[in-house]
């Protein structure tokens, strides 16, 4: 058991680990391995979609968990499992609705999604074999299958026409996605904004010169940003002889670009070298915590 | 003084209060405040403009690398460069390193390429389209959204070598191996390298980053959209060259909508950024007021 849970994953890192690193710099004149560089990163992607689903699976596994200890905060996890499971049920129909609908048939009616992704706008097919590009003829009608005064017939991909039950789920799934989830996504990131101003105003102090230099570049940078730092600018041009020189903008510029470019291209230089060392040691074994954190 | 100290003990609450107030109250009383493009922002906009960097019918490589959380901050300078793609008669590729990419490339796809077609004839009239352009413009000829797929840098090195091999359909299910936009004229299979630009859109990881990490293979010139508290972090790859510009947060979308004479929600959103901005700053001041405030106070009483 051993071997299969350390040694072989360790030979199968430093086997691919190398083969990468030779491929990466052989260039063309070792084209078999040169030939794997294209070929790894495919494999890569289905496996990194395996660990997508194995995430999902974890996450039902330890949320029911917790529901079914009742520890704290299970509410939370029901609600997590209640949306999860929605979610994906919601999506696998939509998305997979071709599998289980029936071909179009000429003179039924079918629903078409509108623009924006929520409602749904019914269809009468014309004609259902495709043309050169593939589309069927339709044309639009009301809610009761009369044909619509102001409209033309119009030529569809004959996969966005969906019957009335699964465009009701289409619009289900784009209710909870665009109602729901983008707009509790938002909300809390705008929260950050309040959070700011609130530690900035009791946590931002001067009690040294580096801290006043900071929460200076902090000012200029903030009005910099913003369409207000020109109207500053502008009524510092009226100070004599510095004046036009105070321009809040250019200053703002300079900052980013020297002194904070600096500093982050020399945090960014040591990040890097810090992950092809950390690279290196998984690959040699000398890191083996990703093996089940045994060290 | 004693105004400052009792200042220190403000309730929290009235922070977010004014804080709250200097966003809704510019908003129901909209004012417009100058809009001066940056350097970064001119560029990139210079970039599109020029025919020989980018003559009509280039195909650019979009990448929607933020999710719902980021979207006030990088929709709007994804649609303002949208538009002017289709103006330019460019063909913008979306695709997607994060899970709900795909949905967001979707929505500026479908506002960018409306506030095109609904603007055509005015701006044909004042010249501003290049000659090639469309009065209605398709999905799959001019555009198209392939979506998310995984693997982020993995994915983008396999794009560098094919297109058609992870992205066998677009996000709608159609082949792409079908659409006129994928086709060369050699007959070649669409890699990366046919692309003209590549601009990610990004929140976080996996976004300009890993094509930057893998500029080696493509040698494509690229740009970015970021959210402001990024700024810092890409001004480095502007500096050293990798590239050509960038929009940074809601002041890069103003400014790339002035450039494109379109002002949309980017300048919209100045006038309260810039107020709420003014207020955090005043309320910074008053906070090292009543510190200077305290400070004297324990002095003089140990004094």
């Amino acid at each position: 058991m051993i071997f299969l849970k350390r040694t072989l994953p360790l030979i199968i890192t430093f086997i691919t680990g190398m083969i990468m690193i030779v491929a990466f710099f052989s260039g063309e004149g070792l084209p078999s391995i040169k030939s794997l560089e294209s070929t790894l990163p495919k494999w890569i992607q289905i496996i990194m979609t395996f660990t997508m689903v194995l995430g999902a699976f974890s996450l039902l596994r330890i949320n029911l968990q917790k529901i079914s200890r009742k520890a704290d905060g299970w509410g939370y996890s029901l609600v997590l499992i209640i949306g999860f499971l929605s979610m994906a049920f919601l999506g696998f129909i939509t998305g997979s609705w071709p599998m289980f609908d029936k071909p179009l048939t000429n003179g039924e009616i079918y629903y078409v999604l509108c623009e924006d992704n929520v409602s749904a706008r019914p269809i009468r097919v014309i004609d259902n074999l495709k043309d050169k590009e593939g589309k069927i003829k339709v044309e639009y009608v009301d809610d009761k299958g009369e044909k619509l005064a102001d409209t033309e017939s119009a030529m569809i991909p004959p996969d966005t026409a969906r019957t009335r039950n699964m465009s009701y789920a289409n619009s289900m799934q784009q209710i909870l996605f665009v109602g729901v989830f983008k707009n509790a996504q938002s909300t809390m990131f705008s929260l950050l904004a309040f959070f700011v101003a609130s530690a900035s105003f009791r946590a931002f102090r001067i009690k040294s010169k580096e801290a006043g230099l900071l929460m200076g570049s902090a000012f200029i940078v903030m009005l910099g940003n913003v369409s207000i730092g020109s109207l500053v600018s502008q009524i510092l041009a009226y100070i004599p002889v510095i004046g036009p020189y105070l321009n809040i903008a250019d200053i703002k510029e300079w900052i980013m670009t020297y002194p904070s470019s600096a500093a982050q291209s020399a945090i960014l230089i040591g990040a890097m070298l810090g992950y092809i060392s950390a690279s290196m040691k998984i690959i040699f074994g000398v890191e083996r915590s990703h093996l089940g954190g045994e060290g | 003084m004693n105004i400052f100290i009792k200042l220190k003990n403000l309730d929290r609450r009235w922070v977010f209060l004014f804080v709250a107030l200097s966003v809704i109250i510019p908003l129901l009383f909209p004012f417009a405040l100058p809009v001066v493009p940056t350097k970064a922002v001119a560029n990139l906009h210079k970039f599109i403009e020029n025919a020989e960097a980018l003559p009509e019918g280039t195909r650019c490589f979009l990448s929607f690398d933020f999710d719902p959380a980021s979207e006030p901050e990088l929709k709007p300078s994804a649609v303002a460069i949208l538009v002017h793609m289709f103006r330019r008669n460019l063909k913008p590729i979306c695709g997607a390193n994060w899970p709900v990419g795909g949905e967001m490339a979707e929505v500026a796809l479908v506002e960018a390429a409306n506030a095109y077609m609904s603007t055509y004839e005015d701006m044909k009239a004042q010249g501003k389209l290049a000659p090639g352009c469309k009065p209605i413009i398709e999905r799959g000829v001019d555009y198209v959204n392939l979506g998310y797929k995984t693997g982020a840098i993995i994915h983008v090195k396999a794009l560098c070598n094919d297109f058609m091999y992870p992205y066998p359909q677009d996000r709608d299910g159609n082949s792409t191996a079908e659409m006129a936009i994928f086709r060369n004229p050699d007959g070649r299979r669409f890699a990366m390298s046919d692309v003209g630009l590549i601009i990610s859109f990004t929140a976080g990881t996996g976004g300009i980053e890993t094509f930057i990490s893998m500029a080696g293979e493509h040698k494509r010139p690229m740009a970015a959209g970021c959210t402001s508290v990024n700024i810092p972090r890409f001004t480095t790859y502007l500096q050293s060259g990798q590239l050509i510009g960038m929009t940074g947060g809601l002041p890069g979308a103003a400014e790339y909508e002035t450039l494109i004479e379109r002002p949309g929600k980017g300048c919209a959103g100045m006038t309260p950024q810039s107020i709420a901005h003014l207020v955090i700053m005043l309320f910074i001041i008053f906070g090292n007021l009543a510190y200077i405030a305290e400070q004297r106070n324990e002095a003089k009483k140990k004094g």
